[in-house]
Parts: structure tokens; sequence; C-alpha cells
């Protein structure tokens, strides 16, 4: 682990203004609220975490469709907060996004041609648009869709069809890092795998680094070398994927865990559930000490009103005081 | 004999480029106090078999043929006089002896009702019996399914309860009469992680504690490996396997089950499994193929499986399986 | 269903080669946005009427007064009030002019005033709606309030006004009636612009690199031109029902030019002797505002995207 991180994200907050009206009370949704993260290059760091847990609003902070409010996310060593100008472009070449919906994620009035075209334009790669045309059809190869698709309109499309004119999109700028937002969660299960492994295979070809965010436990465990598991904006764990599935530290990383279906009959009938009472808090109004105080059964007076800091416990962080010598 | 059993079904839906065949011959039967799961992608017919099954097709929906016996009695839409009066009894059955549970809980909610609205007036309806016994029924049912404070809850609007909320009200609206059968379309395709395995549980008790069957409709092989006791596998319209879980999972003879097997991760295990996909893309069921559905996705495709439908071959009195592979001719051959 | 045996013959078990399936097929024949579009719209019948009828009037605006021994203003004096006829098709006014002529002549003035009315707030429309969709926050609140104070005013106060301080040319009647019509364009637009821009392929042009007027015309407008053809093709009725209106009270354009309002106008005195005069004015309103009310819709049905 001598090798710095190709991204590094340190104390993380992006917060949203959700106050109605203007002479009411201020409300401020903590969707990211101090975050901390390595991701290494030619590596995949999966987030995992229930919905509203923030993991896709970290996900769009990195890619810059939000602004943090505090923190800093570094990219090879550079602070991409002010990035203006050429400086933004050459970020904006390196690091792409893949979207969660393949319905929703190609522009419906674009053909598959033009939608993987637009990056080359703007970035001005390739010297002319023949050239760019030729990369097209084989970045349609990679994804494994037909040089004959590239007149064709999104709508014609299957998902996972469509969703792989998407990796094509985001590949056609050659980036170095892309923040896959759950990427397989509207794919039916056939298909799932087919991206997965298309993203593998790309990734082993091109040397490029993931942040995998999901909601499939498995399929993350499977792609992922780093796991970091997120709960109401916070990191509350985050190790190898191996160590934290075989013996989760955090409490909630283990009620989550335990509540994965197994797709094998025998496990599955005799695994026995750790049960969440209770559901996820308000992010408006998190609780004062631990965001999973609230729900968790080993919560202690201490809990409550103080937030615990991530520490080292062997290869992992965990943010919880039952860990604190 | 079994509490449901639907013979040849085959449905399909009008549309302007032509008729979609959404079910195409499906047969199958449910047991008294048994799960069935039903296993298949977006567009393998599987919710529109149920659908065509409790008479909540859409309009342009159709079913063409089958015959369809639940509880002793014949439900199948062909056989009654008029339309009015199949709907009239699919109305009595549904919601009495017969408990739904959908994917999205609001399609089954009504906004501007009260929950307590909802819960009261099915009990009142089916039982015969006055509001107060009827609310008194509601408040445990709630209290069943695990909504904390009922009597607050009880006055509340669909808005004011959280997604996993809203999904046990509507397993609490589906339990009310104690049914003899219980059809979930995808109950937590939509839920998070914790929250689907509370869902889920909450069905399998159901199944122990009232001897209710269980149709379970999903395209999660963990969800059916949890909580069922056959399963079945339905591709392009089809039913292509059937069998108890073990069979199914550990001794899988279609391709497509294999391949679907193939396709997910398990992170018990240790090393790291390769994912096998399944290349391309589901069957356009607007012109279906006529032979094998799955033949321009399966590996071991052979020239008969595009023109001819395959037999089903029995391997136990659970376990059938409808695949030209296990025809001897297609052994012989490749040997 | 079941298959004959002799039928299968052994060579049938042979193993497909890859080449020979098709798993990456698609079913739907390929079609340009446009080439879709049409097909659809062809199916409306209501729309096609009103597309033909529509062609036919502005074919007729530009031919009929170029072709006909006629003009506008030759009269007629001993065939005053004639019925329809050969020689007058729609019969003559009460000075013996051609009413034919006339109204196609008035055609001329009621569809210019109409399309390019509907052209600048096309333009206003998109731009200011745009901008305050696409950028929010407290400059769309500004943007906002400004359209709420136009459009408190009366419409009516504006024209009049206009009319009154820039003379009685269908100038300044285009002008009257952009200044409040155009608000409903804009409001149009931001709506349509602030649900597209969080849809996951505007976040995606953003992710790219996209400028933001490239995102704003090329991802948002581009998607939203269903809803602003139909809000197009309803200003144009409007605009040429708002015109024949000030001319028939009197208070619109030069009393001259023979506009469609107008001529509804000089016939109202003679509604009960001669009432066939009457009959064309109105009819052309009504017909050119139905046509265009149908072919909005049909524009607007055919433009709608379809799922596979």
């Amino acid at each position: 682990m001598s090798e710095a991180p190709i991204l590094s994200v340190k104390n993380l907050k992006t917060h949203f203004d959700v106050t109605k009206g203007i002479f009411s009370k201020k409300q401020i949704v903590k969707a990211v609220d101090d975050v901390s993260f390595d991701v290494m290059p030619n590596s995949t760091f999966g987030l995992v975490g229930e919905s509203g847990c923030g993991k896709t609003t970290l996900g769009r902070t990195i890619v810059k469709l939000y602004n943090p409010v505090a923190g800093s996310i570094t990219y090879k060593g550079q602070d991409i907060a002010h990035l203006k100008g050429q400086e933004l472009k050459k970020y904006r070449k390196d690091v792409q996004m893949i979207f969660q919906d393949p319905y929703a994620s190609l522009n419906p009035r674009m053909t598959v041609g033009e939608i993987i075209k637009e990056p080359m334009d703007i970035h001005n790669i390739y010297n002319n648009d023949q050239e760019r045309e030729e990369r097209v059809v084989e970045l349609l190869r990679i994804v494994g869709l037909k040089p004959d698709h590239i007149r064709r309109y999104p709508a014609e499309f299957s998902g996972g069809q469509r969703q792989r004119i998407g990796i094509a999109r985001a590949l056609a700028v050659d980036p170095k890092f892309i923040v896959c937002d759950e990427p397989i969660s509207a794919l039916d299960v056939s298909i799932q795998a087919q991206v997965v492994n298309l993203l593998e295979q790309i990734q082993h070809d091109l040397g490029l680094s993931y942040l995998f965010i999901a909601h499939d436990l498995n399929m993350v465990k499977h792609i992922s070398d780093t796991i970091g598991v997120m709960y109401l904006g916070h990191m509350v764990e985050s190790g190898p994927a191996n160590d934290i599935y075989h013996r989760p530290l955090h409490p909630y990383t283990a009620a989550l865990l335990s509540a994965i279906p197994i797709p094998d009959p025998n496990t599955a009938k005799a695994k026995r559930r750790i049960v969440l009472e209770g559901e996820i808090p308000s992010p408006i109004n998190p609780p004062a000490g631990c965001p999973f105080s609230t729900r968790c059964q080993k919560a202690t007076n201490r809990c409550q009103t103080e937030r615990p800091e991530p520490i080292q416990v062997g290869t992992r962080l965990v943010s919880c005081h039952l860990y604190e010598k | 004999m079994p509490l449901l059993e639907i013979k040849n079904m085959v449905t399909s839906f009008y549309t302007e480029q032509g008729d979609v065949q959404a079910v195409r011959g499906v047969s199958l039967h449910v047991d008294q106090g048994e799960a069935l799961g039903i296993v298949g992608e977006s567009g393998s017919g599987k919710s529109q078999t149920m659908y065509s099954l409790i008479g909540l097709l859409a309009d342009n929906g159709q079913v063409k043929e089958g015959q369809f016996t639940f509880d002793g009695e014949d439900i199948t839409p062909s056989s009654f006089a008029s339309k009015r009066e199949y709907e009239d009894k699919m109305r009595k059955i549904r919601g009495n002896t017969m408990g739904m549970i959908f994917q999205d809980p609001m399609t089954f909610l009504n906004p501007v009702l009260k929950i307590g609205t909802q819960l009261v007036e099915p009990i009142m309806n089916h039982n015969n019996c006055t509001r107060a016994e009827a609310t008194a029924r509601a408040l445990e049912l709630m209290n069943h399914v695990g909504i904390p404070s009922p009597e607050k809850r009880i006055e509340q609007y669909p808005f004011e309860f959280s997604g996993g909320m809203r999904q046990r009200i509507v397993i609490a609206i589906a339990l009310a009469n104690s049914p003899k059968l219980v059809i979930a379309d995808e109950p937590t395709t939509a839920l998070d992680v914790t929250i689907q395995a509370q869902v889920l549980e909450l069905i399998d008790e159901l199944k122990t504690n009232s001897n209710s069957a269980i149709i379970m409709i999903t395209h999660d092989l963990g969800v059916v490996a949890k909580l069922c006791d056959r399963i079945a596998i339905m591709y392009g319209g089809k039913i292509v396997e059937i069998g108890t879980d073990k069979e199914i999972f550990y001794e899988p003879k279609h391709p497509y089950t294999t391949g679907l097997l193939g396709c997910i991760a398990n992170p018990e295990d240790d090393e790291e499994k390769v994912l096998h996909p399944i290349p391309g893309s589901p069957p356009d069921l607007l012109n279906p193929p006529k032979g094998c559905p799955f033949v321009d996705r399966c590996e071991k495709a052979m020239l008969v499986c595009r023109d001819y439908e395959p037999a089903v071959t029995t391997f136990s009195e659970t376990h059938q399986c409808s695949c030209w592979l296990l025809d001897e001719r297609a052994v012989n051959y490749h040997e | 269903m079941s298959v004959k045996n002799a039928e299968i013959t052994p060579e049938l078990f042979r193993q497909l080669r890859e080449d020979e399936k098709n798993s990456e097929f698609i079913a739907v024949a390929s079609k340009t946005f446009v080439k879709d579009a049409w097909d659809r719209f062809k199916k409306n019948k209501l729309a096609l009427f009103g597309l033909i009828f529509l062609t036919i009037l502005i074919l007729g605006a530009i031919l009929v007064p170029m072709l006909s021994p006629y003009n506008y203003e030759s009269q007629d004096i001993l065939n005053r009030n004639a019925l329809p006829s050969l020689a007058h098709p729609f019969g003559t006014d009460k000075l013996g002019r051609d009413i034919f002529v006339r109204v196609m002549y008035g055609a001329r003035i009621s569809l210019a005033v109409g399309f390019s009315t509907a052209a600048i707030n096309l333009v206003i429309g998109i731009v200011y709606g745009g901008i305050s969709g696409y950028i929010g926050g407290k400059v769309d609140m500004v943007m906002m309030r400004v359209i709420d104070v136009i459009y408190a005013v009366p419409t009516l106060l504006y024209i009049v006004l206009i009319l009154m301080i820039f003379g009685n040319s269908i100038y300044s009647m285009m002008l009257a009636i952009c200044l409040t019509s155009w608000i409903g364009m804009a409001r149009q637009v931001r709506t349509q612009v602030m649900s597209l821009k969080e849809m996951e392929f505007a976040l995606a042009a953003r992710v790219i690199g996209a400028s933001d007027w490239r995102i704003l015309i090329k991802h948002l407008i581009i998607n939203a031109l269903g809803p602003i053809i139909v809000t197009l093709t309803m200003m144009v009725p409007a605009a040429i029902f708002t015109e024949a209106f000030l001319s028939f009270v009197g208070i619109g354009i030069d009393p001259t030019i023979p506009s469609w309002g107008k001529l509804a106008n000089d016939c109202r005195a003679l509604i009960f002797s001669y009432p066939i005069q009457i009959i064309w004015p109105v009819a052309a309103i009504c017909l050119t505002t139905l046509s265009l009310n149908f072919v909005g819709d049909g524009v607007g049905e055919a433009l709608q995207l379809k799922r596979r």
C-alpha cells in the first residue's frame, strides 16, 4: 500500500438546503457528512448502503455535479475544488460516470453514434470526424454491440444494451477513473453479469479505477477490492472486501450483511438475520452521537451523545465506540 | 387435489404492432401450505401469468386458452356466462381467499383514504361483522406485521408511511381474511436489503403459522432460495424448468437455469467465482421463436431447437424440464 | 404442439454455430426521428385534415390576390350584395367588392400576425424560460417575478396603448400581441427545462464536460420540443383570434386593410338582410383555429417518446 491513491477524499461534506419559503426555519439535509476514503490505482472501491445513505450524492460530488461545503477531493495529488477552464476540462476527461437508469441516461433524441461521439467532440480528441466515427465503431465492438447500431436511437435497445452504450460513452474520452452509480440495479440478472464482466474486462485491459456504488451486496463483493459501508451520510466501516464480508466489525455492517438473501437454499433457509428495529432517521435531524445509535442493540449512553471517530482495526477503519481502547 | 391448478394458460396483448404473446402455454399447480417461486427476467411472462389468473389483466390483454381451478372452483374466464359474472366472482375471491401483494404498494393503497378505512372495510365486507370488531382485527393485524403504535397509525394516510411500512400495510390487508393463497409480485424489489429481509420473514411466517400457500414472483434467486419450496423458471412466456428448491439450485437441467445460476455472485463463496453471463437479450414476444425461446442465447443450441418445441422430460415427481438436450437422440448424436 | 417424430431427423441435433444465433437482435425497424414522428402524425386523421386545410389556405392567401382579376378594393358597383356565383365564388359585399378575394387577402394578414407572433414568442420564450429554468435559484425567482408583474396588467390595456402610440399598423399589432403572449411559452419552457435538467442524460452531458449552452439546446430544449410545439400551435390561433377581435371592435389595424375581423365587422350591419356575407370571414376564422388545434395535437402526440 505504498502506492499513492488515485483519488483521495478527506472529511467531505455535501449538504443541501431544502428550506421551503423565505421565512421558514433553515433546513439542511446532510447527505454526505464527514466522509474520508482513498481509491488506489487500478482497483475498485465498492460503496454500499441503503437508500438515503448518501452514496449517490458522494459519487456525484466526486464528478463535480454537486459542490461540497467542506472537505477535499484530491485527484492525482491535485485538489479539484477550484478547478476552472482547461484544468476542469482535463478533469472531466479523466473522470467519467456510468449512470443507474439505462432508460434515462441516454438522450432519446440522439443516435447511438452521436451519443458516443459527443464527448470526443467536446474534448476535441482525434483529428477529424472520420477518425471519431472509427473510434465509435471500435467502442461499440468493445461493449459487444454491432457497428450498424450506430444510426439507431436509444429507444430501440433493451436495458442491458443501453447500459453498454452508456459505458461506451464513458470510455470515449479514455478516462482513468469511473464512478459507477448503481450501474446494474435496473437490469435483469443475466444482463447484470454481462455488465459486471464487461466492467472487469475493461479495467483489466485499460488499467482503470472504479468507484462502484450499489445496493446489491453480492455483486459489490464480487467486483470490489475495497468496500466502504455508508449509513446516514457517514462511512461507518471500510476495508478489504473479503475481511468485511467475513467478519464485519460495525454493528450496522453486521446487520446489513446478515440480511443479504443468499442464492443457495440450504444456507439461505438456515441463516438467521440480525433484527434491526425502527427505521433510518431523517438526514435533516440526524442523531447527535453515532448515526446508528437509535437502532443499534449494543448502543450505550456514550453512543447517543458522542460521535465516534474512525479508528484503525487491523486492515480496516471503523467508526464505532465499541472498538476504542 | 391441489389448491390451485393452471392448465395450459395462453395470454396475449393487443398492440399496434401486433399481438404480444406474453404467456404461451403455462401449466402449474400449488398445494396447500407450500411456497412456489416463479423466477424469470422482465418480459418472461411471470407477472402476466398471475394477472391472467386473478383477472387483473390490462385492458388490451386477453386469456386465450387455459383452465384454472382454485379451491375446488372453476375460475376460467371463459367458463362464466358473462364478463360481469366473472368479475363479480373474482372480486369476491380476491382479498378473501386469495390475497395479493404488489411491487409498488401505492398501486394498491388509495392515497386519499386513511389506512384504517382501507383495512377495516375489506374485513367488514367479507366477514359480516361490526365496525368495532373489524377495527379490533385491523389493530391486531397491524401489530402482527410489526407496525409500532397501531392505534395512532390507523388514523394516518398512506403518504405518512415509509416504503417498507406501506408494504407491511399491504401485507396486513392481504392477510386480513386468512387467505388460502397469497400471490406476491416482486414484493421486495423496491425495498432496501434490511427491510426486504423483514418483509420476507413476514411472508414466511404466514406460511408456517396459517398454512397458506404462497406464489412468489421475483427475479431474485436469493429471495426464492430463502422462501420457496418449489421453483418454476420462466423464459419467453413458458416454464422451461420446474422443481423443488434443491433440484433447481443443485441439479439444474435447463441451460437457462444453469445460466442464471452462473450469473449470480454468492458472497459466501471464499474463492473468487468467475461470472458466466448469458449473452444477448431476451426474445421479442411480438414474434416469438417457433421452437425453444432460449435458442439464440443458448451455448448448446442445436438445429432442432429453432423450429421444434422441446417436449417435457420428467426427472422426479416434482422435477420437470423442457429441453431438446434431454432427448435421447441429442445424447446419442453428441456421443 | 406435438410434432411427428418422423419429422425430426438426427441431423437436426447438430449444434448451432455462434453465427447462426442472433442474440443482439433488434426487432423494431430503424427509423429516423422525423420519419417516425411523421408516420405517427399521418395516423391522426383530424391532424392530417388540419394540415391539408392550412396548406390550401396558405397557397390561397399567396396566389388568389395575385391571380384574381379583382383586387381587394376594386368595386363592381352594379353587382353589390351579390350571391355566390362563378364570377364571385363567395359573392360581393355592399360596395360590390369580391368577398373571396377579400377573405383570401385577410388570410395573409391573419396568418402573418399569427405565425410571426408565434415565432417571436418561440425565440423569447426559449431564451427566457430556458435561462430561468436552467440556472434556477435566485435568478429564476427574479425572472419569474418579472413575468408575474407583466402578467398582472390587463392585456387589452397594453394593446390599446401600443396601437395608440405606434399607430395601427400590422407591426404594432404584432408587437402588442407579443408583449404578453411570450409569457406562456417562457413558463412552458422553464417547467420542461427544470424537470429535464435533473434527468441522468443531462447530468451525463455535464460530466462529459459539455458547455451550458450545449446542454440547454442539444439536451434539454430538443427533448422539450413536443410540448413547445404544442404550445406554439395553440399560440397561432390565439393571436389570430386577438387580431380578429380587435379589428372587429374597431381598434385593430388600419381599417382599409381587410383583415378577417374587419370583414366580419363590415358585414355586421347587413346580418339580417344578407346573412351569407358574414359566414365567410367567420368560417375562415373558425376553420383556421380548429385546424391549427388539430395539427398541434397531432404534432404533440407524434413527438411523444415511446419506450421499447
